[in-house]
């Protein structure tokens, strides 16, 4: 186990009780036992390989120490002895949630370093395949979050909804989970014949579902007693940690890429950005349903208005980008990823650094689960969306 | 031959076969609720469960999960309490079979008829906290006490109005035997003024049960299996068939007290016991797969404050009834 | 929509002086690079200053620049002004020291222990400046150019030769 110091109070082995590993820290004159938990890196509740090692005063929590790096793959170093096509097949999977958004990032810094100008039509089916990609994502969180608190059913619902939408996935690139559909310039290819129908179907699917999931789940009493006024997060703190996304949103800011620093062609489309009020886990949770909501209308408005055309610029056979330095900002499922990219005119960049929306919000935990009981720990590191390859790279 | 008759209808006869019916149908109500569960969680939850097991519909699923735990290997934490630990499952099993020996199947077909059954009832299935709380503390593991404390808890809070809303059927009905409550039921006690007893009863049951949404103890989100983690095998078996058969269990002690037990037009009795036990068993089935799980305190706070005072207030109504008409 | 580049810029070199070693701005975006001594001040001064108001921490990473040392790139921004900077600070090979941003936002934190991992560089003033995603025994730091990407140590890779020259 990691290095765990105590300070202060004497540790003391009490005989009998269960087992090993009890330590009592005595502080004062009162013997408090407090006991040292480890929740993960396996367990059911925590998404992947996540650990929280927690100190607890009954069943209250003193302090949480997640413990991260379980899943580090080291992509920023792979990513300075590779190209940049290789670099795309690579950040599809850090948040393997959300692939696709995961590459626009990357495909738009190297196209602004070398001032491409990506066509028309691949700039709306970037922008309809991400929105569908949000829907995805979102799709899960509402799921496993309902299923961290009990509730089984809601996470078949959201997965049979996945299905659909990950089979026109396939369709159009391949792959369901990691797709590599983008590349420097714009797409792949075409989407192929029938796509726009099944997209079409899975809008006014997913449409009619959405209220299974708010009466399943957020209108639901014993749903609200679990997540209302739990793991508040005040906005100026989100800020100073660098959280974004839905649980930036539900604080109370109305920060999102697609509407403070507007790419491809989010400006020219309609969608509003749900903001809550007060931060906590409930909010969080509609927020992310609004987020589906808001997507739906994208994507709705895209297959009104796509242009016809290539679905690639002309690029040279291998790509270079110039020298220079850029930092592109995105608005994934998640919440904002970035990408800093520093080039020396190779064809394999000399620094990529991913900043990545999972990393800022998982490091607030520690300030925000100090005085939680442990139920309300699994209601708060559930309502924190986070992948742990987003965490960890 | 003849001897097997004479002892078949002697005194010890009848009562070996009264044990062997009650274990038999001990066991196969465990199978078919364990499969019912499956089955009615996996259409609610849009897809088909048990498939190949047994070639029809998975059948036999519950069989191959029995043969599967026998041939386990038996495996007892090196810091285990031995005895305890190895004891503890029995604690729970026991009482289970105990209350079906006493519930009355048919007209005149109770295991063990008596003028207290229903108190007989009540205080057998009480037993089981202990066996659970000897399952956490033995396990020498933190999660496993931490369940078996949420347990107790939740175990004991829940007690009161389960034998407050029994309490109100008994007085309505005049007597504290089970097949009384069935004699004195014209009309199912659900409709002749038992509806809060019932509601009662039903969220007191799936919290001994530790049913979803009450399932805290067991929150395997959380703490994995609370209490039961440690248990491998054949001990875990026991667990769950002291949780299925204690889900019929108590559905049929629900169905004897408040929807008319073997009462009912046409079909013999015994099958109507069944059906109406079998229909109280899936909507706990239906609840598990609604709803979320409530946290510990919120659980208490409704017991303490919400259950037991309604409790009491439907016994001094009940009382109230009685005495004015 | 918050200050200009050449005003963010402008404000620091007002305040800073002779700390302020330069700046250009890059895709719409101001790029100052400073003393890293000075880099606690130029912080705080950017978060209380209420017209410029620097909220948000957004990431704090280096770049390996061979002889002339570890650059330091920390990016923040106003999300209640709508403006951004990167503030770059750069740091000698031997012995890289920089003063730890985490008591101005305490989203530092993670960042630089990251980067401290990674790079080798001390960040004085910083909490707990342990091992964040590496093993705690692990030896060297990642993403220095001289630390040799493993992956082809092990075994010989049958395969094409990677773009960086990598077998």
């Amino acid at each position: 186990m990691r290095g765990r110091e105590v300070t202060e109070g004497t540790i003391q082995r009490l005989p009998g009780g269960p087992g090993e590993g009890v330590e009592v820290v005595l502080r004062g004159d009162l013997a408090t036992e407090e006991m040292v938990l480890n929740i993960g890196p396996q367990h059911p509740s925590t998404h992947g390989v996540l650990r929280v090692v927690i100190t607890l005063d009954g069943e209250r929590i003193v302090e949480a120490e997640p413990v991260i790096g379980y899943m580090h793959r080291g992509f920023e170093k792979l990513a300075e002895v590779r190209d940049y096509h290789q670099i795309i097949v690579l950040v599809n999977r850090h948040d393997w949630l959300s692939a696709f958004c995961n590459e626009i990032g990357v495909a738009m810094a190297v196209e602004r370093l070398m001032g491409l100008e990506v066509p028309e039509r691949a700039q709306w089916l970037r922008v309809l395949l991400a929105e569908w990609n949000r829907v995805l994502n979102h799709l899960v969180f509402i799921g496993s979050f309902g299923l961290e608190l009990g509730a089984m059913t809601p996470i078949f619902y959201a997965f049979r909804e996945r299905e659909v939408i990950q089979e026109f996935f396939e369709m159009a690139t391949g792959g369901r989970l990691h797709v590599h559909f983008n590349r420097v310039g714009g797409l792949k290819e075409d989407l192929p014949k029938g796509f726009m129908k099944k997209s079409e179907q899975a809008l006014r699917l997913v449409r009619s579902r959405l209220a299974d999931y708010e009466d399943l789940l957020l209108g639901s009493e014993i749903f609200q007693a679990r997540t209302r006024g739990i793991g508040v997060i005040p906005p100026e703190l989100a800020k100073e940690y660098g959280v974004t996304g839905p649980i930036l949103q539900a604080s109370g800011v109305p920060e999102d890429a697609r509407k403070t620093s507007p790419y491809l062609v989010y400006e020219k489309l309609e969608f509003d950005v749900p903001v809550g009020k007060t931060g906590d886990a409930w909010e969080r949770f509609w927020v992310l349903l609004e987020r589906v909501r808001q997507s739906l209308r994208i994507i709705e408005q895209v297959h009104e208005g796509l242009p016809s055309g290539p679905v690639r610029a002309r690029v040279p056979k291998t790509i270079k980008a110039p020298e220079g330095e850029i930092y592109v900002r995105t608005e994934n499922p998640l919440g904002q990823l970035g990408y800093y990219l520093v080039s020396r005119g190779g064809q394999q960049p000399w620094r990529l650094k991913m900043r990545t929306a999972s990393f800022s919000n998982v490091s607030i935990l520690p300030a925000i689960l100090k005085g939680a009981l442990i139920p309300d720990l699994v209601a708060i590191m559930g309502s924190i969306f986070f992948v742990v390859g987003d965490v960890d790279r | 031959m003849e001897g097997v008759v004479v002892l078949a209808r002697s005194a010890w006869g009848i009562l070996l076969l009264k044990l062997i019916a009650i274990l038999g149908l001990y066991l196969v109500a465990t199978l078919v609720v364990g499969y019912a569960e499956h089955k009615v969680l996996a259409h609610m939850q849009a897809r088909l469960g048990p498939m190949y097991a047994g070639r029809f519909h998975g059948w036999a699923q519950l069989i191959a999960d029995g043969l599967k735990f026998l041939q386990k290997e038996d495996v007892i934490p090196r810091a285990a309490d031995k005895w305890v630990f190895s004891l503890a499952p029995v604690m729970v099993v026991v009482p289970g079979i105990m209350l079906y020996a006493v519930i009355p199947w048919g007209k005149g077909l109770a295991g063990f008829s008596s003028d207290v059954s229903l108190f007989y009832a009540l205080a057998i299935s009480a037993i089981s906290v202990v066996g659970v709380l000897m399952a956490g503390w033995a396990s020498a593991n933190k999660f496993s006490l931490i369940g078996a404390l949420r347990s107790a808890a939740q175990l004991i809070a829940y007690e009161l109005p389960l034998v407050l809303a029994a309490a109100a059927v008994a007085l309505q009905a005049g007597s504290a035997s089970l097949e009384g409550i069935v004699e004195a039921q014209r009309l199912p006690f659900i409709l002749a003024g038992q509806e809060l007893g019932f509601f009662i009863f039903l969220m007191a049951s799936m919290a001994e049960l530790s049913r979803t949404p009450l399932d805290m103890p067991i929150a395997d989100s959380e703490i994995i299996a609370g209490a039961y983690t440690e248990y491998t095998g054949m001990r875990y078996v026991l667990f769950l068939l002291a949780e299925y058969a204690g889900m019929f269990g108590l559905a049929a002690l629900g169905a004897v007290l408040f929807l008319g037990g073997w009462r009912g037009p046409g079909f013999p009795g015994v099958l109507w016991t069944l059906v109406k036990a079998g229909a109280l068993t899936f909507i706990m089935i239906w609840f598990r797969a609604t709803y979320p799980r409530i946290r510990e305190d919120q659980l208490q706070k409704m017991a303490w404050a919400w259950l037991v005072p309604l409790s009491l207030a439907n016994l001094m109504g009940t009382a109230a009834f009685k005495l004015l008409f | 929509m918050g200050l200009a580049p050449d005003e963010l810029a402008a404000r620091l070199q007002d305040r800073f002086g002779e700390a302020v070693l330069g700046w250009e701005e890059n895709f719409g975006e101001a790029v100052v690079r400073v003393l890293p001594g000075a880099l606690r001040e130029v912080a705080t001064f950017l978060k209380e200053t209420p017209d410029l108001a620097f909220d948000f921490f957004d990431f704090a990473t280096a770049v390996d620049r061979e002889e002339a040392g570890f650059e330091l790139v920390v990016e923040i921004a106003s999300l209640s002004l709508g403006h951004r900077l990167r503030l770059k600070a750069l740091l000698p090979r031997e012995d890289p020291r920089a003063p730890s941003l985490t008591p101005v936002w305490a989203g530092a934190n993670w960042h630089e222990r990251e980067t401290a991992e990674m790079f080798g560089i001390t960040f004085e003033g910083h909490p707990n400046l342990a091992k964040l995603l590496l093993p705690e025994e692990f030896e060297g730091h990642p993403l220095r150019k001289d630390f040799v990407l493993m992956a082809r140590e092990a075994k010989p890779w049958p395969g094409a030769k990677e773009p960086g020259g990598h077998e």
